[in-house]
């Protein structure tokens, strides 16, 4: 309890708060009070019925109040804790693997399979540009291949694998 | 004699020449893609699942059944050549199995887990048959409380087996039922929680946050890992085990397959402690119990004979009662969904085929995972050897396009990128993501269960004490909560953990 109430007593506010915001459990708790308040918010804005017959926001709020509490605890507790801080993210396989499925999701019904394929290779090998030079060529063609083959001819995808050609 | 009946359908459900060729896909696709590093079984299943939703369903279960053994298999693979458990249930095998491997006995050690885990998987399978019907039955006079009760106590089940802080899995519990209420509800039509969005209004699908929190967050946790130099063991040996392997290890295959079967029953136990308690069941057997950890046989043949049959029997609670007791099995009963199939005690009677068809594909599909991973191991140690550039581009297209092929919807897609971000969120919050699934795929059975039982009683709460299944299953889901929460007791489970 000591950093919290140190927290609240002013005593060295900015450490204790700069520390806590780097706990794993404080930040995995704040992350489920948030959900669970959204859940709330939302569940109460909905029907609340009786436990007889309940309406469609009975569960979503009370669900939404428990995992609320829980998080509040759950961040609590990290500020109590042992130090444990949360680890760096990396910045580059983030931005390559969410380009990669942004870009994949946006080209593929206008530009059909292996063009969108392509893209996503691509973005997602932005995260590790090693490898000889003919590997990110021969890596597009070859995944393209099977997946038009197994997804569009196996299991009968209705989508182009290139604009306008396929259907 | 009802028995050799039932079996005698399930042989002849499987003996046609299309499902033999599914089961025989399923498993090879799961090996062969369980195999890779950095892929999980469960990665496996989800990347696979697309593949089954256009068969019959019959068909896609047995083919589903090939690749979750085949996954599992694939996954102690790598667990002994590498050193790299894919999945808590493979992490003892990699103890001893990987020293076996460093000894030049890698061939060995696949071979002994190959055997250990067909004859486990046979044995499993006889039981399956006999204590399935027993248990069907008892569900039977189940009523919605009862349901709920039951299905309260798996997911409590799946929080003792969380990795980290039992606080935390309760909280991603939570978390998974509060993403199943998603969509729209089912007795008012409204939409619940979808913010507007018109590709929430159905609801998420479970292969949009199967796909994301497990599978694309692992890819971008793996890809911030330096590629260090990986240990694969090039030679391979004899793959047979002699005479003294056999000797040494049968006993070890048949405890694990005793202790695999008993404890894959359980709701939320599974694959992983049945294999920790074969490993330490045989470290305390054994007559010089230093060997284990350098290479000890019965430490391989233990813990994979009882994985397997831990994998298998976890299938007769979610067949007759509809009840996954892990990550796997619950991606297994969104897919049974998918397929219109509600598992459930009903199942054996109204569709004995299917039911006695996927018992008959267990021995099959082991007899097809002995045949393909005794003269194929050569051919795993090479795809091994891919390096992770090469296959997480990869796997992140059989993402996307698994995605977009459930109801050709980019918005789909979008959405598992978002979940992608959030899973490695979790990730990075030592939060285990298996909770979160089971709560994910058991919510809105809980709920129809927990509106129904109210319903039954005019709202009265009283009916959850007073059935006497229902009060016995809290009450042991109440015990096991109190369990994971009083410190003391808590200590000692991590000690289990870390043994």
């Amino acid at each position: 309890m000591s950093s919290f109430s140190s927290l609240l007593s002013g005593h060295a506010p900015s450490r204790g708060l700069s520390r806590a915001l780097r706990q794993k459990d404080f930040l995995a708790g704040l992350l489920f009070l948030l959900i669970g308040i959204v859940v709330t918010v939302q569940g109460a804005e909905l029907a609340q019925g009786s436990a007889q017959r309940m309406g469609p926001g009975y569960l979503p709020l009370r669900l939404g109040l428990l995992l609320g509490a829980l998080g509040f605890v759950i961040a609590l507790r990290g500020l109590r804790g042992a130090d444990d801080p949360l680890p760096a993210f990396a910045p580059l396989p983030i931005v390559a693997g969410t380009a990669g499925l942004l870009g994949f999701g946006f080209a593929i019904e206008t530009t059909g399979l292996v063009p969108a394929s392509a893209l996503l290779i691509v973005a997602a090998r932005v995260a590790s540009w090693k490898g000889a030079r003919f590997e990110l060529p021969l890596l597009v063609l070859a995944l393209s291949a099977i997946v038009g083959v197994i997804f569009r001819y196996g299991l009968g995808l209705p989508v182009d694998l290139w604009p306008g050609w396929g259907n | 004699m009802e028995l050799l009946q039932n079996l005698a359908l399930g042989m002849s459900v499987v003996m046609t020449v299309d499902n033999l060729m599914y089961c025989f896909f399923g498993a090879l696709l799961g090996t062969v893609v369980g195999v890779l590093p950095g892929v999980g079984p469960v990665v496996t299943i989800a990347l696979l699942l697309p593949m089954t939703f256009g068969l019959p369903a019959v068909t896609a279960i047995i083919m589903l059944a090939g690749i979750y053994y085949g996954a599992q298999y694939g996954g102690s693979t790598t667990a002994i050549l590498m050193k790299l458990p894919g999945e808590p249930s493979s992490v003892v095998t990699a103890i001893d199995g990987h020293a076996m491997a460093q000894k030049g006995q890698a061939g060995v050690a696949l071979g002994i887990a190959a055997i250990g885990s067909f004859i486990a998987g046979s044995i499993a399978a006889l039981f399956m048959a006999l204590f399935s019907p027993a248990l069907a039955s008892l569900a039977l006079k189940f009523g919605p409380a009862d349901n709920f009760a039951l299905m309260a106590f798996g997911l409590i089940g799946a929080v003792v087996l969380a990795r980290g802080d039992p606080l935390k899995a309760i909280a991603m519990v939570l978390t998974g039922l509060a993403f199943g209420l998603v969509g729209t509800d089912v007795s008012s039509n409204q939409a619940r929680l979808s913010f507007g969005f018109s590709s929430l209004a159905d609801g998420i699908s479970f292969v949009v946050i199967s796909m994301g929190l497990v599978g694309v967050s692992e890819i971008i946790a793996n890809l911030e890992r330096p590629e260090g130099e990986r240990s694969i063991q090039h030679r391979i040996g004899k793959v047979w085990p002699d005479r003294a392997a056999f000797a040494a290890s049968w006993r070890a295959i048949l405890r694990g397959t005793g202790i695999g079967s008993l404890l894959g029953v359980l709701p939320g136990a599974g694959a992983a402690l049945a294999a920790f308690t074969a490993y330490s069941s045989e470290k305390k057997l054994a007559k010089d119990p230093s060997r284990f950890g350098r290479g000890a046989i019965e430490g391989v043949a233990g813990p994979e004979s009882a994985n397997n049959a831990a994998a298998q029997t976890a299938l007769v609670p979610l067949l007759t009662l509809g009840l996954p007791s892990g990550a796997s099995t619950a991606l297994l009963l969104g897919a049974l969904t998918i397929q219109g199939i509600v598992p459930g005690p009903q199942i054996m009677d109204d569709m004995p085929d299917l039911f006695w068809g996927v018992i008959a594909s267990m021995w099959i599909g082991n007899i097809m995972l002995v045949v393909l991973n005794l003269p194929l191991i050569g051919l795993w140690v090479r795809m091994m050897r891919i390096p992770y550039r090469l296959l997480y581009p990869a796997i992140l297209l059989f993402c996307a396009i698994g995605v977009f092929s459930l109801s050709s919807n980019p918005a789909d897609v979008f959405l598992t990128a978002i979940f992608g971000l959030l899973g490695y969120v979790f990730i990075k919050l030592d939060c285990d993501p298996a909770p979160l699934l089971l709560g994910f795929i058991l919510g809105p059975l809980m709920e129809e269960d927990f509106r129904r039982a109210l319903i039954i009683t005019q709202g009265d709460f009283g009916v959850f004490v007073t059935r006497p299944i229902s009060a016995t299953l809290l009450a042991a889901a109440l015990v096991l909560l109190i369990t994971l929460l009083v410190p003391a007791i808590r200590r000692g489970r991590e000690v289990a953990f870390q043994e």
